[in-house]
């Protein structure tokens, strides 16, 4: 070909009519002046005319379709079905992740079933404790309990460790809410009403199992659905 | 009955409306495939998922040409089955006469009107532009297939094969140069017209 591409390109657009009114113009007055250019403009026209004088063909058979042919109606109708339900689902994961991270409080947390109860039962017990914490300092100021005290205290330092003298204060301070009178034996070795409430639990751990499964079952939910999905489309498309 | 009606019959379930669509559009479905896949048996099949695949499809059609929607069914499933080929590649059988010999071409290709040697030579003209398309690659010899077989226009066959307007005229125009090039070892079998006017 003793043309550019280019110029090919035009006439084949030239000879669809395609070529915009100023192109057209300009490649006419080439065409007036150049034997390259018009031997290859014969040259694309008469390929064009071969390819369509070439022999019309018919249809060897006929393609009519039977209801056998057909088997993926019913297959198809349950995928929009399928992609409302995945949609669905995973909005619904999207929400609870919101929630759960968002800092909301869920009030289905397990660890409030438990946790509040004690917490509560500590609280309520902290007031008396605090009530007896000042009376006891007030007995503080007799001698004769201040020796006990230290006898309590030096007997603690040297067998320390002793769990039956610990649990025995503590027991003490956990059931004997009563505010005591002055007369009742005082008890130094109480500990700060402090120790006697639980630790805190963490925050990530309150509700833990309840709102982890259900995050976890909308998530695979979500993959179980995308999975059926792309099967049923695989074998769809294996069909057809 | 009206093509429209017929089509929403069809919608409606009515499988004996859509097979008068399948017996009207046949030829121009079969012929296409045939053209961009180059083996008779490989278009019949394309030809008939292009059909069942239509009849399932019906409902995206959305009114305007439906000879090109029709045109763009079959496109894929020419696609489809030439990626098939590629993965499992076959051996092109050629028809056979009645007395076992191979045949250039069909009898389903014969006019009865035609005298033996025009026939010969209508076949081998045909044999020898489905020899210059099957050299092509896919992309160019569906667009010039749909171009100057089957005569759509630019706007059309872009529409078809989902490509750009720039796209379809330089593949257009490299597969014409491509195919001028082949066509010119076949001069003998051209039509004299076309014979005389190449002497020009």
């Amino acid at each position: 070909m003793d043309i550019s591409r280019r110029d090919w390109q035009l006439l084949s657009e030239y000879i669809d009519g395609e070529l915009s009114e100023r192109k057209r113009i300009r490649l006419e007055s080439r065409l007036d002046s150049e034997r390259g250019l018009r031997t290859a403009l014969r040259r694309i026209k008469k390929t064009r005319r071969i390819l369509r004088t070439a022999p019309r063909l018919s249809a060897p058979k006929d393609f009519v379709l039977t209801p056998d042919m057909l088997p993926q109606r019913q297959k198809e109708s349950f995928f929009p079905v399928l992609r409302l339900a995945t949609v669905l689902v995973s909005v619904l994961l999207v929400a609870v992740l919101v929630l759960d991270f968002g800092g909301f409080v869920f009030p289905l947390k397990t660890g409030d079933f438990a946790a509040p109860a004690v917490q509560q039962e500590a609280l309520e017990s902290a007031p008396d404790a605090d009530q007896r914490n000042g009376e006891e300092q007030d007995l503080a100021e007799e001698p004769q309990t201040m020796e006990k005290t230290e006898g309590v205290e030096r007997e603690m330092v040297e067998g320390m460790g002793e769990p039956e003298e610990e649990a025995k204060a503590l027991d003490v301070v956990e059931e004997s809410p009563t505010p005591s009178s002055t007369d009742a034996p005082p008890t130094p070795t109480t500990p700060p009403p402090t120790q006697t409430i639980p630790p805190p639990i963490p925050e990530e751990r309150k509700g833990l199992p309840v709102i982890r499964f259900i995050e976890l079952g909308l998530f695979s939910l979500v993959v179980i659905l995308l999975l059926v999905r792309f099967w049923m489309k695989k074998a769809d498309r294996d069909v057809s | 009955m009206e093509l429209s009606h017929l089509i929403q019959e069809s919608l409606d379930g009515d499988l004996d409306s859509f097979n008068q669509i399948v017996l009207e559009f046949q030829d121009m479905v079969y012929y296409q495939a045939y053209r961009v896949i180059g083996e008779p048996d490989a278009a019949e099949d394309a030809t008939q998922e292009a059909f069942i695949s239509a009849y399932q499809k019906l409902h995206t059609y959305r009114g305007g040409s439906f000879k090109s929607w029709l045109l763009r069914i079959v496109t894929n499933a020419c696609y489809d089955e030439l990626r098939r080929r590629q993965r499992q590649p076959v051996t092109a059988l050629k028809p056979e006469d009645d007395h076992g010999e191979e045949m250039n071409s069909p009898k389903w290709m014969e006019d009865p009107a035609e005298k033996p040697e025009e026939i010969l030579q209508r076949s081998e003209l045909s044999d020898a532009i489905q020899r210059c398309l099957n050299a092509l690659d896919d992309k160019f010899r569906s667009v010039v297939v749909l171009v100057d077989i089957q005569g759509m226009d630019y706007a059309t066959t872009a529409e078809i094969v989902d490509r750009p307007l720039g796209t379809i005229k330089s593949r257009l125009a490299r597969a014409r140069l491509s195919l001028q090039e082949c066509l010119e070892g076949f001069a003998e079998l051209l039509p004299v017209d076309l014979r005389q006017e190449s002497e020009v």
